[in-house]
């Protein structure tokens, strides 16, 4: 291929060049599976050389035309298919393309770059990586973020804990900020979306926060989990800095895409999905066997009380608590059902969804259920809109877990400190008192409500105005507006009857907490695309838009105490103890201007920045630019590779620099009083936070370089980056001096540094009729430094009780991620969170009908602090207290801290599924047409688990979802599920 | 651009997209409110929101937070109370057997509350003038207002005692950490100034105020809260002549009710809180508790005693300690609790004269006080009538607050029981790390 020349008169926009020999060529035909024949609607057909393209619509079936010219190479490209290139001259009518499957060719998919821009994946100068909607939920999986686990390099996903409903963290990346959002920016179908998490005010019956941390620790869910999986078309996930600067100063996190199903022109599609399925628990922990002697060891009262049930030999009737309380199989049923299809003009996709899913806990469960329409409408040859509506509504009950201060009121803390000879079980619906804890966790489990219910509207909407269109230029205009409404109540009685509201000490028994939040989000986006090719086959593509985003929340609490039975509106309580309402508003505004250059097929080259203002920053009307650069080089498309070209038959190299920012959060800038009140008096006292009117967003600056290639025809892909972040700015919570009246104020004080290399492997060793194989190998490696501290060191917000605890350590010099805790007398560090490297194998292998996937998970290191046993030898109950292992971790108690540190490393078998299809001329003659596709399968989720840890789960955080920080304290315990899934098209 | 739109023919798809357009330019308009918006939960600091009577009642609500944390710590120090928290050794490791970590919520809390108080009462002396209130309404703010933040200064001199205090917080940055001594000085004169604000402060205050302050709501009343607090810091400097002139302004009458004085005040009006002293006595288990010396050492038929303990059925225990009895101070959830009151004054006054000699004078305010709790006669002598005045503070002021600091004053904290191996008597608590200045 000849090396482009670049000329810069090519950059003049508006001027097309008329070309003199007038004639139309136009092409029309359809698209087929040339396996099967079966039609391909969604290929693109492009004339090479222009801007004029298409995409099959029912049938497979396109026309194309090309203005004033008498020939054209129309090149036909669909993902996981050969690219099919044809010269024509003069035009062609039932041209019939016929493309070859190859699944591990996604060059020519188009990857989103930007606002109103993508590039091919063949160009794409950074690491993004894509999943479809196979991948998604090919096993059903409660929420949209738990499916992304090992399914990328470089993306960590962590389940807080086993509760129903979510609660699950997912970092990019390695670490990216300290005191920050740590979470990835969510955008659907090109509109922001909240995934904000809401703390239920559990806290307020717990008292989790009152002591050790005042951090809250109510196991809250966090809100993208009301997505549903089933929607998505496909899930582009943007890293780093160099490829989401566009989203400016909320990216540092990275960006999540989510694309959902739109409808396609034809005959309407009916698709039904049917999921039974059970959930159990993944690993039981066991149980201490007491004996007289370990009974008194405990303490009197449990000598005594062991007396008192046991026989004459010691033996007793043994309660399996962890039976009692996790023991629930939990039922499933999912149930989901589309229908799409259109007309040349309009087109839709509607979908509905039910889900229940029941707990391993008693009394806990996730129901969802929703509707979906995505409607595309094109008014004219030239204006098209997009309009998509969500609705979800959401229940989980969650029980009571995690840590507490009341003395054991959480299920867990509760069993730690009861000991199996102590029947608890009710009797003619009596329960008995816990004469070793402040409840008895069976009769708070039977009795108590922790619900949660969420009702969200999503709405998106598009407008698109092709301005200009000639064969050499294109000139687009775009309104994007999202509309992200929820509503979250979290509604948690204790009834009065209850053991620890009984005992209550302000005489109050019965609670009552109502928690109701509303958030709106909207989104206002208008873009400008220029498209131009010129001559010599280098095309430029420039965008320019601007940016409105709000965020707007409003949270209440009300508590009410003494409540009469069977009650449980806050109005007949006693005593309303406690009321809050705190309200967060956010306006951003940005810019964005970005240049894309792409010489022939081999060159690529972008730069653009985003200028970003907003009301957190303490200047709010100052505009932070995000500037980022980038570019690729195909070097298997030049001369010099022919020789290579047998094997390396796709080799590019590429480099991407850019940046993000990471906002402040909303309020740190106020110097504000906090309102008091004495006898129904008003008063106002200053508050605890000294405002930043100085404060800036954090920036991510990143340097990636990598290269990707295919081995002999795609037979192997890979793919390889190295990465280096330079955070500056870290927000920090500095402490003031307590004489000022102040306690802390935000800052801007220090950096750090985070680095990583990621590598892809996909094979596709077997290609047969019969017999088809494909896996791929992700493996991925990070590490944090903080390299600049301006405050002194600290403990992270949520992360650890006290330094013979365990606590996750900030200091200069140090990984970001360290663990440190007391040894002879010394702070020193004992582990580190980050793993020493993640690594994920994921199959396909086809055989005939049957098909059979599997996903093994492998995180290698990353230590845990594990505080449930901590608690359990406390009150002497942990299982293995008669092993010397066990003995030496109890004995170990408050003088060190390295037997709480556990090596968090597994191995996962994350997903299994076999699957027998009916093949598609089988079903059409069987079912006479009514169908079209017909399939059953066995599915499952961390079915198989092999680790060292010897708790739960090392996938835990009981401070739910934060940038640092793997603790666990009583969670509730992970589960394993496995389904029947049926999946019809009609 | 205007003739690429006239290349296309005119039709009403192109109105349409006009229409599209002003819908988003309305909405355009709906969404890009101002960026620059104030605090939408809280009043900001600066603005004109504040007023006597908003800073008035939260100076009153911000004395309460942490007190029980303060109470709790010198109560335990004075071995007169326990505090079992099953979920937290501090209480019982920590306060009994030392060292105090100087970073920990027990100092950090109750101390930096009482400076929040004292930037409260800052604000509303700054922003005084701009109420536009009479020259003698403003002299009442002033006077209630020093005394205010000498009530709140005297109460961190106590918890730190020798490690000194910081008493020049008026500004941005405070000022070094100055002696004891240094602090109770200020005090004094801040009292002072106070009370000459208080007496030219006219008929009434311009603010109101809670139960809790409401038998001393004028500037002439609370003017003898003012001298009360007064001969309490005079006592603390051992000028004991000083204590009687002061108490010579206040409330001290033996023949009134020993109650009479001001209270932190609580009510379950929403956001305000209740009484954190207050426990159930009829649960099963109670955290705050009596300690054991107390009755032991209680004379037979004391009132006081028997007014302020209930001997509870069952022993609870936890690290070693163990007790049966219940402290009944705050009689419920909403029970007020006391600044400063007569019996103390009462007491103060036996105080000075003992210090001073006049034991006949001290003879008669004891045996007054001890006749209202159903005791017999006591005759002073030099030998006994220190011992004898502190036992009276110990039970008429029991868990208010005051045993520590009295042994201190009189160098006895080494009298005190020790009811374990290793335990022993804080003499003070340190200065919290985080004080840049110290």
């Amino acid at each position: 291929m000849r090396l482009p020349s670049f000329k810069l008169a090519a950059v003049v926009f508006l001027l097309a060049t008329p070309y003199l020999l007038a004639q139309n060529v136009t092409v029309s035909g359809h698209v087929e599976d040339a396996k099967d024949g079966g039609s391909l609607p969604g290929a693109t057909i492009a004339a090479v050389g222009t801007t004029i393209s298409t995409v099959s619509g029912e049938g497979g079936k396109f026309t194309l035309t090309v203005p004033n010219v008498n020939e054209v190479t129309i090149r036909v490209t669909f993902v996981g298919y050969k690219t099919f290139e044809d010269k024509i001259s003069g035009g062609a009518t039932n041209l019939v393309v016929k493309l070859e499957v190859d699944p591990l060719n996604l060059s020519e998919e188009m990857v989103v770059t930007g606002f109103s821009t993508s590039v091919k994946r063949a160009n794409l100068a950074n690491s993004v990586s894509t999943i479809s909607q196979e991948e998604i939920s090919r096993v059903p999986v409660q929420t949209v973020d738990g499916a992304l686990s090992g399914k990328f390099t470089g993306v960590t996903v962590r389940e807080n804990s086993g509760a129903p409903g979510g609660g699950i963290s997912v970092k990019l990346r390695g670490v990216s900020t300290i005191n920050g959002a740590s979470q990835p920016l969510y955008v659907i179908d090109g509109v922001i979306v909240s995934n904000t998490e809401i703390q239920s005010g559990s806290n307020f019956v717990s008292e989790a926060g009152a002591a050790g941390s005042n951090t809250p620790q109510d196991n809250p869910t966090n809100r993208i989990a009301d997505l549903n999986p089933d929607d998505i078309e496909s899930i582009e996930i943007l890293k780093g800095p160099s490829a989401a600067a566009i989203y400016g100063s909320k990216a540092s996190n990275g960006v999540v895409i989510i694309t959902t199903k739109r409808g396609q022109a034809g005959e309407t599609r009916y698709n039904l999905n049917v999921k039974f399925g059970r959930r159990e628990i993944v690993n039981k922990l066991g149980q201490r066997v007491f004996t007289r002697e370990t009974a008194y060891e405990m303490g009197e009262a449990q000598g005594q009380f062991f007396d008192s049930v046991a026989n004459a030999d010691g033996s007793y009737n043994l309660i399996d608590y962890e039976e009692e309380m996790y023991g629930n199989v939990g039922a499933i049923q999912e149930y989901n059902f589309s229908a799409s299809g259109g007309g040349d003009n309009t087109q839709f996709y509607i979908s509905g969804l039910s889900l229940d899913d029941e707990g391993i806990i008693e009394r806990t469960g996730y129901r969802k259920s929703g509707f979906r329409v995505n409607l595309d409408h094109r008014f004219s040859p030239t204006i098209r809109v997009a309009a998509n509506v969500n609705f979800i509504k959401s229940i989980s009950d969650r029980g009571l877990t995690n840590n507490e201060n009341r003395g054991g009121v959480t299920f867990g803390v509760a069993l730690t400190s009861t000991p199996n000879f102590v029947d608890l079980r009710p009797v003619n619906g009596i329960y008995p008192r816990n004469p070793f804890a402040a409840s008895n966790p069976l009769e708070t489990r039977d009795k108590m409500t922790n619900r949660e219910t969420v009702q969200r509207t999503i709405g998106s909407f598009k407008f698109d105005w092709e301005l200009l269109s000639t064969a050499t230029q294109t000139l687009d205009f775009n309104i994007t507006a999202g509309y992200d409404f929820f509503s979250q109540e979290n509604n948690l009685l204790f009834p009065a009857d209850l053991q620890f509201e009984e005992d209550k000490s302000n005489g109050l028994p019965g609670t009552t907490l109502e928690g109701t939040t509303d958030s709106d989000n909207t989104n206002l986006y208008f873009n400008l695309t220029h498209s131009y090719i010129s001559s010599s086959g280098t095309s430029f593509k420039t965008a320019g838009g601007i940016q409105f985003e709000e965020q707007d929340a409003n949270r209440r609490y009300v508590v009410g105490e003494g409540l009469f039975q069977g009650q449980t509106n806050f109005d007949t309580a006693a005593n309303i103890s406690f009321v809050e309402q705190q309200k967060t508003l956010q306006r951003d505004r940005g810019f964005f201007v970005q240049e894309e250059i792409t010489f022939g097929d081999s060159i690529y080259f972008v730069a653009g920045f985003r200028g970003d203002s907003s009301s957190n920053n303490g200047d709010d009307g100052k505009f932070y630019i995000f500037p980022k650069a980038a570019g690729s080089v195909r070097l298997s498309e030049y001369d010099f590779w022919s020789g290579l070209k047998d094997t390396f038959n796709e080799f590019k190299v590429r480099l991407a620099w850019g940046r993000t920012g990471n906002l402040p959060r909303p309020g740190v800038k106020f110097s504000s009083f906090a309102t008091s009140n004495i006898e129904s008096n008003g008063g106002l006292l200053v508050g605890v936070t000294r405002g930043n009117p100085n404060i800036e967003p954090e920036t991510s600056t990143e340097l990636e370089i990598g290269i990707d290639g295919a081995l002999f025809d795609n037979w192997a892909t890979f793919e390889l980056t190295y990465f280096n972040q330079d955070i500056d700015d870290l927000i920090m919570l500095r402490e003031l001096s307590p004489s000022s009246g102040f306690q802390e104020e935000a800052i801007n004080g220090g950096a750090m540094e985070t680095d990583g290399w990621e590598f892809g492997l996909a094979l596709n060793p077997i290609r047969k009729e019969d017999l088809e194989w494909t896996a791929r190998l992700n493996y991925y490696k990070t590490e944090s430094i903080i390299t600049r501290l301006d405050v002194p060191a600290f403990t992270v917000d949520g992360g650890g009780f006290a330094p013979v605890l365990g606590e996750f350590f900030i200091e200069e010099g140090a990984s970001a991620t360290q663990i440190k805790g007391v040894e002879n007398g010394e702070f020193i560090v004992l582990g580190d969170e980050t793993p020493d490297f993640q690594l994920s194998w994921d199959n396909y292998v086809r055989w005939k009908e049957w098909s059979l996937n599997w996903l093994l998970d492998w995180k290698e290191g990353g230590e845990v602090v594990n505080l449930t046993f901590l608690l359990s030898d406390l009150s002497r109950t942990t299982f293995d207290l008669d092993t010397p292992e066990g003995e030496a971790r109890r004995a170990a108690f408050g003088t060190t801290t390295s037997q709480l540190i556990e090596d968090g490393g597994y191995l996962k078998l994350r997903e299994l599924r076999l699957q027998w299809e009916m093949p598609g001329n089988r079903v059409r003659d069987t079912f006479n047409g009514r169908l079209t596709h017909l399939r059953f399968a066995l599915t499952g989720r961390n079915l198989w688990v092999d680790t060292d840890y010897t708790s739960y789960d090392p996938e835990v955080s009981n401070f739910g979802t934060r940038s640092i920080g793997s603790i666990e304290v009583t969670p509730f315990p992970s589960s394993k599920s496995y389904y029947l899934s049926i999946s019809a098209g009609m | 651009m205007e003739n690429v739109f006239q290349s296309e023919k005119p039709s009403l798809r192109w109105s349409l997209g006009r229409v599209v357009l002003c819908l988003f330019a309305a909405l355009l308009l709906i969404t890009c409110g101002e960026q620059d918006f104030a605090d939408p939960n809280n009043p900001s600091i600066e603005g004109d929101a504040a007023s006597v009577q908003a800073l008035v009642t939260g100076i009153e609500s911000g004395i309460r937070i942490e007190f029980d944390i303060y109470l709790q710590c010198v109560s335990i120090f004075g071995r007169e109370a326990y505090f079992f928290e099953t979920a937290d050794p501090r209480y019982t490791q920590e306060l009994l057997q030392g060292p105090i970590d100087d970073g920990g919520f027990l100092v950090t809390r109750p101390w930096r509350e009482r400076y929040r108080v004292i930037r409260n009462a800052n604000v509303l002396l700054e922003k005084l003038p701009s109420f536009s209130l009479a020259a003698a309404d403003q002299s009442a703010v002033q006077g209630w207002t020093n005394t205010m933040i000498a009530f709140q200064l005297l109460q961190n001199i106590t918890f730190t005692d020798s490690n000194g205090v910081i008493i020049d917080v008026a500004g941005e940055t405070p000022g070094p950490v100055v002696s004891r001594e240094q602090g109770l000085e200020f005090v004094a004169g801040l009292l002072d100034q106070g009370f000459g604000q208080l007496q030219a402060g006219g008929a009434t205050f311009p603010f109101r105020v809670s139960s809790g302050f409401a038998e001393y709501n004028s500037p002439a009343a609370f003017a003898q809260v003012n001298r009360g607090l007064k001969a309490r810091v005079e006592a603390y400097r051992s000028n004991w002549q000083g204590v009687l002139d002061a108490l010579g302004g206040s409330f001290v009458d033996l023949s009134a009710p020993m109650s009479s004085g001001v209270y932190y005040s609580y009510s379950q009006a929403p956001g305000d809180e209740l009484n954190p002293i207050f426990e159930n006595q009829n649960a099963g288990t109670i955290r705050w508790l009596g300690h054991p010396s107390i009755e032991a050492d209680a004379e037979a038929g004391d009132q006081r005693f028997e007014q302020k303990i209930f001997k509870r059925a069952n022993v609870i225990s936890l690290d070693g300690l163990s007790s049966d009895l219940g402290i009944t101070t705050a009689t419920s959830n909403v029970a007020p609790f006391p600044i400063v009151r007569n019996e103390e004054l009462v007491l103060l006054r036996a105080e000075a004269n003992i210090n001073l000699g006049n034991l006949d004078t001290a003879q008669a305010d004891v045996n007054g006080l001890r006749a209202l709790y159903g005791l017999g006669e006591v005759t002073l002598t030099d030998a006994n009538a220190i011992d004898q005045m502190l036992h009276e503070r110990r039970y008429s002021l029991y868990a208010e607050g005051h045993r520590w600091v009295d042994l201190r004053r009189y160098n006895r904290l080494g009298t005190l029981p020790l009811d374990r191996d290793g335990d022993t008597v804080i003499t003070q608590m340190p200065i919290p790390s985080s004080e840049v200045g110290q």
